[in-house]
């Protein structure tokens, strides 16, 4: 379904990526954790060709996602959803706007069809009746769902989910998990979530992947996750200060850091 | 769901820009042209007044709003208000990653956004330019009626002598010309802004300071080649 091979990406003199490779299975929810600068959200933005890899290829549905013509790369990224990080959605529109906008623009549906659809996104994940509101008058979870709405709106295959939970009370952010959740096996749509939170991660996953350095350091179930002796990987999952991954880094090891990631 | 067969006409979003750009604008260019239309029928009249020719103050005032002060003053005005207005709007969809969004909806930010704003711009410029012409022109009867009491009559007679075509269209293209660098500015610093809250900032002075800096200079290199021509 996604096949990432060999991919490499650098900002300046830091290597963000380092020869990725892996591949997430069809109907399945893969989640892809790391510390913050691991390339997560880099590694998302190049899945909806908004980035381009220095090296390596990006193969969705059996497409090359990287290309030079827009109308192909559009024609691929219909058939992909995705939920940013800080929601983004567009605040001079309300809540029937936003999820309509994907399909005004890329569909000939007729606006009674659109206003119909819109609000079965919005039952979808639990928001009937909340088209009028602006997205400032929402709270950032309800906001969350109202861009999750937005990112099924086209009915896509796959779903990348950057940072779902992030910034979100307890609850909230277990709702959101369960609807993610919910979504995959309602509309069997593949899910990529890249995300910091291990217990949300722990419930949703079918898969986990462990980024440190720009290369995969863990990748299997939950269950072997924990099982998994790898001190690296305990480090991750009790949040210990103490371990192979330094929390503090004096300004020579740092940049020794940066210099071992480029090798 | 199947696919879209055309590109959709943005009327609407057209309108909603034009609304925003002019709406907001229409009290500055209401203030800045009554102000304009009394200071110079004022000055010229009590001027003229002193050699006996106060009737050509009509003309004098009339040939100076339509053709200089009023689509210069105008595009200095929707400088500040829509390169402001654009570049911030625009940053602050830079820094939320609305671009990136529209970008992955298969929606093409420069179509979605940056098209309606330019036609927006285009149109609303001459408008208010000649609204401007029109409130001018009102505020300098009244003032040279009232105050000078110069006949109405004359008055008019003065404005319309001196009306022409010709200054009315190179008016109109200047302010044509203010609308496309004021939106192709304040377009470009707005989709160029990287970094946090504070390049929205930055973004915005740096649109405002060189939509003004352009208008300026654009009209002095405008009126030479009318001139000259």
């Amino acid at each position: 379904m996604i096949e990432v091979t060999g991919l490499h990406k650098r900002f300046g003199a830091v290597r963000i990526l380092n020869d990725l490779s892996f591949a997430c299975e069809k109907g399945q929810i893969t989640v892809l954790l790391g510390r913050s600068g691991e390339g997560k959200s880099t590694l998302i933005k190049m899945l909806v060709g908004a980035m381009e890899p220095d090296e390596g290829e990006i193969r969705i549905f059996d497409w090359i996602i990287q290309t030079d013509d827009e109308k192909t790369l559009n024609d691929k990224r219909r058939k992909i959803g995705v939920l940013f990080q800080h929601s983004s959605l567009f605040q001079n529109m309300s809540v029937r706007e936003n999820i309509a906008l994907p399909m005004i623009e890329n569909t000939d549906l007729d606006q009674n069809i659109i206003d119909i659809m819109v609000k079965m996104k919005l039952d979808q994940v639990g928001l009937p009746d909340f088209e009028g509101y602006l997205p400032r008058q929402l709270s950032p979870g309800m906001q969350k769902r109202v861009a999750l709405a937005r990112a099924i709106a086209l009915e896509p295959k796959m779903v990348l989910y950057d940072e779902p939970t992030s910034g979100l009370d307890p609850i909230s952010s277990g709702a959101i998990t369960k609807l993610i959740t919910d979504l995959n096996q309602v509309l069997g749509m593949t899910s990529v979530v890249v995300t910091h939170d291990l217990g949300s991660a722990m419930k949703m996953a079918h898969k986990l992947i462990l980024l440190h350095q720009g290369k995969i350091c863990f990748e299997g179930s939950p269950d072997e996750m924990v099982q998994t002796k790898d001190p690296l990987v305990h480090q991750f999952i009790n949040g210990d200060s103490n371990g192979p991954i330094k929390s503090r880094l004096s300004r020579g090891e740092y940049e020794k850091s940066l210099l071992e990631s480029n090798v | 769901m199947g696919p879209k067969l055309g590109k959709p006409l943005r009327v609407k979003q057209v309108i909603r820009e034009m609304d925003e750009m002019g709406a907001n604008s229409f009290p500055l260019i209401l203030i800045m042209s009554c102000s304009l239309g009394a200071v110079l029928i004022i000055l010229f009249g009590l001027q003229l007044r002193t050699f006996g020719v106060s009737d050509f103050a009509s003309s004098i005032v009339t040939v100076f709003l339509i053709r200089e002060l009023n689509p210069l003053l105008t595009g200095i005005v929707l400088a500040g208000r829509v390169g402001a207005l654009v570049t911030a709007r625009l940053a602050t969809m830079i820094v939320d990653d609305e671009m990136l969004a529209l970008e992955v909806m298969a929606i093409n930010p420069v179509e979605y956004l940056i098209l309606p704003r330019f036609v927006a711009g285009v149109i609303i410029l001459p408008c208010l330019t000649l609204i401007a012409d029109l409130i001018g022109i009102t505020v300098s009867v009244v003032i040279a009626t009232l105050v000078l009491n110069l006949p109405v009559q004359m008055y008019l007679d003065g404005v319309l002598s001196a009306f022409t075509v010709t200054d009315v269209f190179f008016s109109l293209l200047k302010s044509v010309i203010f609308g496309i660098l004021i939106i192709l500015i304040a377009c470009y610093t707005g989709i160029t802004a990287s970094g946090g809250a504070e390049s929205v900032g930055r973004a915005t002075m740096v649109a405002v300071v060189s939509c003004t800096i352009t208008v300026i200079v654009a009209d002095g290199i405008l009126s030479i080649i009318f001139y000259l021509s």
